[in-house]
């Protein structure tokens, strides 16, 4: 059996809560994808944004950032499942307040380097 | 029947759906339409890593010592492509499903994504997040 044993336990949950998870899950992925595209566009399109150094660095975090973040997004969709599953309050996640701050620390970054650059 | 025939201010009578029950909802096609979105954005991603691999190959001429580079960013731009084909097949295979099981939408266990989709999904954007890191790194 390829499905993790937590699969088995409790009830199957309604296949549309099933599905709206699958869809948050590739909600997520989906933003993985925008940091990756992010980081290389930023590197390549706009190499006049900050010293070499520093925009490597600051790109790299965004494609580092967007790895975690599709990593967590399965563990999201598992944890939501199994509370389903077990008729079990929904868990809180980190993930939103964590995500919010890392894209408007990204976006102020960006706009400051962005009016200092000569 | 044409539009003269019908009596004013009244619509024709709805036809009824043929073809197997559908979810009032279109939950199936909702998802389906989100899988061919992250197809969608990870293509974009692609475009930018494949852009770096083809200035690579321009920018080389007769200069040998950045071969390591265009290879490395050949490797890139492969690594990509094949995390873009992993995604495709879980895509395909998740629409597939959702296309066909509105019939049976009681059969609850079988329209719901299987776990190593998924894992294979979030696997491969790891693999193109390292592609990504080691082109804009080798783009030093």
């Amino acid at each position: 059996m390829r499905e993790p044993a937590w699969r088995r336990t409790g009830k199957t949950p309604d296949y549309r809560f099933s599905l709206a998870n699958e869809r948050t899950f590739l909600a997520w992925v989906r933003t993985a994808l925008a940091l990756l595209a992010g980081a290389v566009a930023i590197d390549q399109l706009a190499p006049e944004i900050a010293p070499p150094l520093i925009r490597i660095i600051l790109c790299m975090v965004l494609a580092g950032i967007g790895a975690v973040l599709a990593i967590v997004s399965y563990r999201r969709w598992a944890h939501q499942e199994q509370a389903m599953r077990n008729d079990a309050e929904l868990p809180h996640s980190w993930l939103m307040l964590g995500m919010t701050v890392i894209v408007s620390l990204a976006a102020i970054i960006f706009a400051v380097l962005i009016l200092v650059a000569p | 029947m044409g539009p003269s025939e019908q009596p004013a201010g009244e619509l024709p009578a709805a036809v009824p759906a043929a073809g197997p029950a559908r979810d009032p909802g279109l939950q199936p096609e909702r998802t389906a339409l989100s899988w061919r979105r992250t197809i969608m954005s990870a293509v974009a991603a692609d475009i930018l890593i494949w852009r770096g691999w083809f200035r690579a190959l321009n920018g080389a001429g007769a200069a040998s010592e950045n071969a390591a580079q265009v290879v490395g960013m050949g490797v890139c731009a492969a690594v990509a492509a094949l995390t873009t084909i992993a995604l495709v097949l879980c895509a395909a295979g998740r629409i597939r499903v959702l296309h066909s099981g509105t019939a049976n939408l009681e059969a609850e266990a079988h329209i719901a994504a299987p776990a190593l989709t998924l894992r294979t999904a979030s696997a491969a954007i790891v693999a193109l997040a390292a592609a990504t890191v080691s082109a804009i790194a080798l783009g030093m």
